[in-house]
């Protein structure tokens, strides 16, 4: 990575974030999908029933009115009537428009709402069946006729308001129908009158006929006209029709539902599956290429190798590795060459381009007796043909070079600062950008790549990092910096340098405290002991 | 003309001849600046014969793979000898000053003000 890139590994794990949620089709989870689909057709179907008969009833009341006052002029009970009828008429209609604005989407279901317009809507029905049967002014038809709106009504609490209350329901009617049977007393036959005695009765003399039509009365037989029977009958089938037309529907749309929901499922497990394999393969991309990049990073013994040097160096790679390199070689003449440099971008790609910077690098130096700026050239222009031409891949590098010998530092191309702390605890910094470009980034970069020197002195320490250790962030996304680097080596100089590395990077493990490593982390510590 | 991405904007004012940036441009990898290079190239064919500038003031962000492509724009624009570039950043951001400065080793005709 560049000085300034902490980000692109939060980028790309979002990226396969991003895949996880690859249930979604078109933005939407399949699975919840298919829950949709397959509710879809009985979601609305209580609500469509209770709308239905809130109709009926409403408007056959409301009809019942209209009609009593243009025939009577009032109402057949007025204390009674005047108060009750224009209250079913208001709870139903109320009742129906409210389910009506939820239905068509212009309202926001309110669940109290919709329980209080289910329970008034039946409770007024039930109420109305027991009215019926037992205020009926003809015993023996309430027992024949009207029993059926209870039964009827066993149906519709069912599906309005559910099981438990249909049962409930259902025994309340029982209850009803036996004290009704009992009222009227079981012993009552309903018997039929034959043609003869039939025109006897009419035949019967006024007084005679009124006789018998207040004893009818009396014992609860009062005579209805066949039109009132026919009247209800119509409004009991149209609410027997309204809750069938609904429920009958559900079955053979929710059949229809399946195919498609099934479907919706399948895709759902096919993209699981799909993500596993994704997940394991990028696994294996990720494990492969940790191992390339520690695979080629100088082994602890070469370290030890360099006269009048002591080294120590350390990498913790990113999760996702961010292509971090450091080197330690031998140069011609006893000098030691150093590399310090950073993929740009994460991933394997990143790991294979730090692979071909090393072998370049190496025959580079080595083509070159150890000449700083010819071999950066020489990199750069393997980097561009491998990576940018035939890769067609922009990744690029930071990479800088230095070379030890006889306490003078050479070094040249862009990287970070070199650190150094100086025996006596004074901290300096190289600046490395005037000294180059990033390789790999141009095609042609030989006036560029610049040379500096600076002087070792004995015990004087040098530091060489990537960006992973000044950009490791806190949980505040405070970063690390230079200025807490230099503290943390300054204040452990007497030590020996392993022992500073590690120094240095439990202070960064500390700094994050527990937080993502965005980024590789390198740190190369060199102190001059001869 | 205008690229929205997540966290940054990036706009072409044809009145002023420049590309404002705004925001922090975080995106994953260098194809992802694609919509940004094309801007870039658009303006570019506009403005002809003026300077091109390039305002980073607002923006607090740039990863590397935005520094490649803007780089690889840079470059463009030196190989085919226009537009005129000029580049405008910030003091109190403390990625422009190293980062605008690559910009400039690339051309280093390139006007590079720091405000």
């Amino acid at each position: 990575m560049t000085p300034i890139d902490t980000s692109s590994d939060l980028q790309l794990s979002g990226e396969r974030g991003a895949s996880q949620r690859g249930l979604t089709i078109g933005g939407r989870d399949a699975l919840e999908e298919a829950t949709e689909i397959l509710e879809e057709p009985s979601k609305n179907i209580k609500r469509k029933i209770l709308i239905s008969i809130n109709l009926i009833v409403g408007s056959v009341v409301l009809l019942h009115v209209v009609i009593q006052l243009a025939t009577q002029g009032h109402l057949p009970a007025p204390a009674r009537d005047n108060v009750v009828l224009p209250l079913i008429i208001a709870v139903n209609l109320g009742s129906a428009a409210y389910n009506l604005w939820v239905l068509r989407g212009e309202h926001r279901e309110r669940p109290r709402l919709d329980r209080l317009t289910r329970w008034v809507s039946i409770g007024l029905i039930q109420l109305a069946c027991l009215v019926f049967v037992h205020l009926n002014p003809n015993t023996a038809t309430s027992v024949l006729f009207d029993q059926t709106l209870s039964i009827l009504t066993v149906f519709l609490t069912g599906i309005i308001i559910g099981r438990g209350a249909a049962i409930a329901w259902f025994a309340v009617t029982i209850a009803s129908f036996v004290f009704a049977v009992q009222t009227r007393g079981v012993e009552f036959e309903y018997v039929l009158m034959t043609r003869s005695e039939l025109a006897a009765m009419h035949g019967l003399a006024p007084a005679a006929a009124q006789a018998r039509e207040a004893a009818a009365t009396a014992e609860g037989l009062t005579p209805l006209p066949l039109a009132l029977f026919a009247i209800i009958s119509l409004v009991y089938t149209g609410l027997t029709l309204a809750a069938t037309y609904f429920e009958a529907g559900l079955i053979g749309r929710v059949t229809a539902a399946m195919p498609v929901a099934v479907q919706k499922i399948q895709i759902a497990a096919r993209e699981k599956q799909r993500l596993a394999q994704e997940n394991l393969r990028m696994g294996l991309e990720l494990d492969v290429a940790q191992r390339l990049q520690a695979m080629i990073l100088p082994r602890g013994a070469e370290l030890q190798r360099h006269a009048g040097l002591e080294i120590a160096a350390h990498m913790v790679p990113a999760s996702e590795i961010g292509g971090d390199i450091y080197d330690v070689l031998e140069g011609p003449d006893g000098s030691t060459c150093l590399v310090i440099g950073d993929v740009t971008d994460h991933g394997l790609a990143s790991g294979v381009v730090m692979l071909m910077a090393q072998a370049a690098l190496r025959t580079a130096l080595e083509q070159t007796a150890g000449d700083l700026v010819p071999s950066l050239v020489r990199v750069n222009s393997v980097i561009y043909k491998n990576v940018s031409e035939r890769m067609g891949d922009a990744r690029n590098l930071t990479l800088a070079l230095l070379r030890y010998h006889d306490g003078e530092v050479r070094v040249a191309g862009q990287h970070e600062s070199v650190i150094i702390v100086r025996v006596s605890g004074e901290v300096e910094e190289i600046d490395t950008l005037p000294l180059g470009i990033n390789v790999g980034l141009l095609p042609e970069v030989d006036d560029m790549m610049v040379e500096s020197r600076f002087t070792l002195a004995l015990g004087d320490l040098m530091v060489l990092y990537t960006d992973g250790v000044t950009e490791a962030e806190s949980p505040a996304k405070a970063e690390f910096g230079t200025g807490r680097l230099k503290e943390s080596v300054a204040s452990r100089r007497s030590l020996p340098c392993d022992e500073i590395v590690r120094g240095v990077f439990a202070d960064i493990y500390r700094w994050i405290a527990g937080g993502i490593v965005h980024d590789d982390i390198t740190l190369v510590l060199v102190r001059r002991t001869a | 003309m205008e690229v929205r991405e997540t966290e940054a904007v990036v706009r072409f004012s044809p009145e002023t001849a420049t590309v404002y940036f705004s925001g922090a441009l975080r995106l994953a990898n260098v194809k992802a600046y694609d919509n940004v290079a094309k801007l870039l190239h658009a303006a570019a064919a506009q403005v002809g014969e003026q300077p091109l500038v390039l305002d980073f003031k607002e923006l607090k962000f740039l990863n590397s793979s935005g520094i490649t492509a803007l780089s690889l724009f840079v470059v463009g624009a030196r190989k085919a000898g226009k537009p005129q570039l000029k580049l405008v950043g910030s003091k109190a951001t403390a990625w422009q000053q190293k980062s605008l400065a690559n910009f400039q080793m690339l051309w280093k005709e390139v006007p590079l003000v720091i405000e």
